[in-house]
Parts: C-alpha cells; sequence; structure tokens
C-alpha cells in the first residue's frame, strides 16, 4: 500500500489483483448489471488511484475502495431513478412455492444450494424485486458484515433506518425464498 | 426436528446472498478484468497536468512511474538483452555496468545487445498496439533530472 | 545543406545496392520535434505511430513534426551518416537474418557529444524511438528497417 502511495503502478496493480473481484461482486449486488457494475469498478479504482495521498494508512484499502464503490454504486442508481417494489408480489411468491425446486433447496446447506442455476436465478430475481436502498444494504450486510453505524454513514442516513431498511430487505427476500428456508427447516 | 429461527434464517440468507454474488463475481472471465486492468493503467498513467512541473517535470515524473529498465552509465552484452526481455514481462530494475553472456532470444521484440548512454540515464520501454510494437529509449540528460521546470 | 548531402548520399545508396537484392535492408528514419500547440497535429510520415505519440511519455506534448527524414538501403559493416537539424546519427547493419535487423547506432548532440550509443535487435518493420530532451521539448528519432 504504501508503494502504491509513493506511485508504483506494479504495486496498485497488486492492490487491483486483490480486490477487483470483490469489489465488482459489491458492486453487481448494488446496481444489478453486470456492465454497470464493471464499469463501477474500474472508476472506482481509478478514482483511488488519483486521490491515494487521502487514503489514511490506518484503515485497511478494502475499506476505502468499498466506499468510493458504494458512493459510485449509489449515485449511479439515483441517476438512473429506477422504481422497484419495496412489497413482495404475493402472486410471484406463490408461483415460486409451486415450482419444482420445492424438494432440493437448502438442505441445511447453502453453498450447495448455490451450485443450483435455478437457485442462483432465484436470488437474483429476489435481490432484482428490492429497492435500492434495501438492496444496497442488504448487500453491505451480507457481503462484506458492514455494522449499522458503517452503513448509515455511507448511505447518509441514521442508523435507524439502516436498522429498518435490513429488516425489510431480510423479510422480503426470506419470503421471496421461503420455500429454500421451509426445506432446511424439514431436512 | 426444530423450526428454524430467525437467526438462522438470516445467517442461511446472509450466506445466499454472499455466495451468489461471490459466485457471480467469478463468472466473469479473467480476460475482461484485465482488460479493465489495461483501461485503468492506461487511465493512471496519463501524465496528470501538473503546471509547476512544466512538461519536463511531467515527462521525467511519468518516466520516474514506468515500469522499465532505468539504465546509466554502459550496459553491455546480454546484460541489456535480459532486461529488454523481463521488461516485457512487466517488471522493473536498474543496471550499471553490468557484464553477463549473451543468452538467445528467439522472437522476443526487441533486444538490446548493448546501450551507452553517457551523460544521462535511459529509460528502455515497449509498446504495442495493432499498428505494431516499438521499443522507446527516453535518455534524461543527467542535466536535466531533478530540475522542476526546464 | 546537410539535408541535401544525406538525401544525395540515400539516393546512391539506395542505388548502388539495388542490385544486392538478399542484402537489402531498407531503412526509414524520422528526426521529430515533439511540442505543445493549441492545435494538435502530427505529421503523416507520423501515421505508422500515431497511437503510440498519444500515449505517455510523448503524450506530454501534442505536435510533432518531422524536421527531416532519411531513407536509405544500409549494407552490413556500411555505416550510414545521418545528418540532424540537432546534431547527426550514424546506423550500420549488423546483421539481417530470420526477420531481425541488427543495428548499431550512435546519436551525437549539435556539440559533438555523444548521446546514445547502442546496438538494437529488431524485428523487421518494428520501431525503434530514441528520445531526449531539448529544453521544454522533446527530440524524438523514430527508426524502422525491414
Amino acid at each position: 500500500m504504501a508503494a502504491a502511495r509513493r506511485g508504483d503502478r506494479g504495486a496498485f496493480q497488486s492492490l487491483f489483483e486483490r480486490y477487483h473481484r470483490r469489489a465488482y461482486a459489491l458492486a453487481l449486488g448494488v446496481v444489478r448489471n453486470s456492465d454497470d457494475a464493471l464499469d463501477l469498478v474500474q472508476d472506482a479504482f481509478i478514482k483511488a488511484h488519483k486521490h491515494l495521498e487521502r487514503f489514511e494508512g490506518n484503515a485497511s484499502f478494502y475499506t476505502w475502495l468499498y466506499r468510493i464503490v458504494m458512493n459510485l454504486a449509489i449515485d449511479h442508481l439515483r441517476k438512473q431513478r429506477r422504481q422497484k417494489p419495496v412489497e413482495l408480489d404475493e402472486t410471484a411468491t406463490q408461483e415460486a412455492l409451486d415450482d419444482s425446486l420445492l424438494p432440493k433447496i437448502l438442505g441445511g446447506n447453502p453453498g450447495r444450494a448455490l451450485m443450483d442455476k435455478q437457485i442462483r436465478a432465484r436470488i437474483d430475481a429476489a435481490l432484482d424485486s428490492l429497492s435500492e436502498n434495501h438492496r444496497a444494504v442488504l448487500v453491505m450486510r451480507e457481503l462484506d458484515g458492514l455494522s449499522y453505524e458503517e452503513m448509515a454513514d455511507a448511505m447518509g442516513c441514521s442508523k435507524g433506518t439502516i436498522m429498518s431498511r435490513l429488516f425489510h430487505a431480510r423479510k422480503n427476500m426470506q419470503k421471496q425464498l421461503a420455500d429454500l428456508f421451509d426445506v432446511q427447516g424439514a431436512a | 426436528m426444530t423450526k428454524p429461527t430467525d437467526s438462522d434464517d438470516n445467517h442461511d440468507l446472509g450466506e445466499l446472498v454472499r455466495g451468489h454474488l461471490e459466485l457471480s463475481a467469478d463468472d466473469v472471465p479473467a480476460p475482461r478484468f484485465d482488460q479493465m486492468w489495461r483501461e485503468i493503467d492506461q487511465s493512471i498513467a496519463e501524465p496528470v497536468a501538473a503546471p509547476a512541473l512544466g512538461v519536463w517535470g511531467t515527462v521525467t515524473q511519468w518516466l520516474d512511474r514506468k515500469l522499465g529498465y532505468i539504465i546509466t552509465g554502459v550496459a553491455s552484452a546480454g546484460a541489456v538483452a535480459a532486461i529488454a526481455l523481463v521488461m516485457h514481462g512487466g517488471g522493473g530494475g536498474t543496471v550499471d555496468n553490468t557484464d553477463v553472456s549473451a543468452p538467445a532470444f528467439g522472437g522476443a521484440p526487441a533486444q538490446l545487445e548493448s546501450l551507452e548512454t553517457p551523460g544521462g540515464t535511459a529509460t528502455v520501454m515497449e509498446m504495442h498496439d495493432e499498428d505494431g510494437d516499438a521499443t522507446v529509449i527516453w535518455v534524461t540528460s543527467d542535466d536535466i533530472e531533478g530540475q522542476d521546470n526546464p | 545543406m546537410k539535408l541535401l548531402r544525406a538525401a544525395v548520399t540515400a539516393m546512391i545508396l539506395t542505388g548502388a545496392v539495388a542490385g544486392v537484392a538478399s542484402a537489402d535492408t531498407a531503412c526509414t528514419f524520422l528526426e521529430v520535434s515533439a511540442t505543445t500547440g493549441d492545435k494538435p497535429a502530427i505529421d503523416p510520415d507520423l501515421k505508422p505511430l500515431e497511437k503510440k505519440l498519444k500515449r505517455p511519455p510523448f503524450s506530454a506534448w501534442n505536435v510533432f513534426r518531422v524536421q527531416s527524414k532519411h531513407d536509405s538501403t544500409l549494407q552490413k559493416g556500411k555505416p550510414d551518416n545521418v545528418a540532424l537539424q540537432s546534431g547527426k546519427a550514424s546506423v550500420m547493419l549488423r546483421d539481417h537474418v530470420q526477420g531481425r535487423v541488427q543495428l548499431e547506432i550512435l546519436v551525437d548532440d549539435a556539440s559533438g557529444k555523444r548521446i546514445i550509443a547502442a546496438k538494437p535487435d529488431l524485428t523487421d518493420g518494428e520501431w525503434l524511438v530514441l528520445g531526449m530532451n531539448a529544453n521544454s521539448n522533446g527530440h524524438l528519432l523514430a527508426l524502422a528497417c525491414k
């Protein structure tokens, strides 16, 4: 990191190699479009390099990069002004419960469930259905384990708002993926 | 059989979301990220407008950052050929009055069997694009180095 | 005058070795000034290098003018002297085998001081660009042989 701050491009490339996929996962989780997420990660690294001198050495580079990615992602969403329903579409849930995925879901092993493309498509659809704010909080929490304070800071709102958003985001996701959890309970 | 708690569900949901996004990141082909790095690299390599440095200061600043080879004085025989090869791989280093036996590098884009830059420091770099390859030897005069303004 | 002499030398050299096809190594030598102007400009002779001139370290400037151009056909072991607007250069073919052109290049500044002595081994058609500072401008010598 110190070498990168001195302008060593090789050192900065090492930081890129280390964190680019993680940053992409975060961006994708929030903006929900692969091309947009890739552009955003590229911009984030360029921005990080440009302002390396502002980086405080006592924090990890990723924490810092994380803030840049989140800021860009939130800006991106604001620009897009996409409106997603916050409330669950009950009809869609019922269809989901009726489909053939029911018997094979979690089985107490989320990692194994992720091997199933259909399940991953379901997770994608569930994430897409969340409002942008709910999704951003969920992704920050689940992907990187940010604290309420850190999320409130990143999103520029109160800790209470973050707690409320996270609660509703989880609730909506669990409703949409209810069958997965039901089967886990039965396993 | 126990009914799963909210905490269990939250944990599993977290696992699903995190795992799914990490796998999605793994799904992006490596060449796409390679391309991303090239574009980042090109972007951060562009000299930033720095009036205090002047044009020459900007160039020397860039050369300082460049992953090329800095050669002072005389580098002869295989030393420079080796430099050219390693440089192609993206490394960096300094050679001063080094003399080693010349290895063979068939098919390497360019080789320098010897290079002398009396009174200056040479930075050797290679450039590649669809128009072909070029080897650049940039000589910074010792009289110029260290000056902020030309 | 020097330019004229160089051009004549180049013509003589070209004609003199025309009959020795297998030994021909045709080289183009361009002397280029790199400056900064209000409007970017690149000399048509520099078209093959245009993309590279837009990248660092050359991108510090935006106007590239050919100050002198020297085409010659080199003969092995015979130095070809090139008069420059600023100083002089000498190019000698050491060998040309299997698509590789081995040269010896000497560049002196206007006061006769040696700036570069190099023995490059280039691929046919590959450009070798020698760059030097000239106050706040750049002084480039670009060479390609095949």
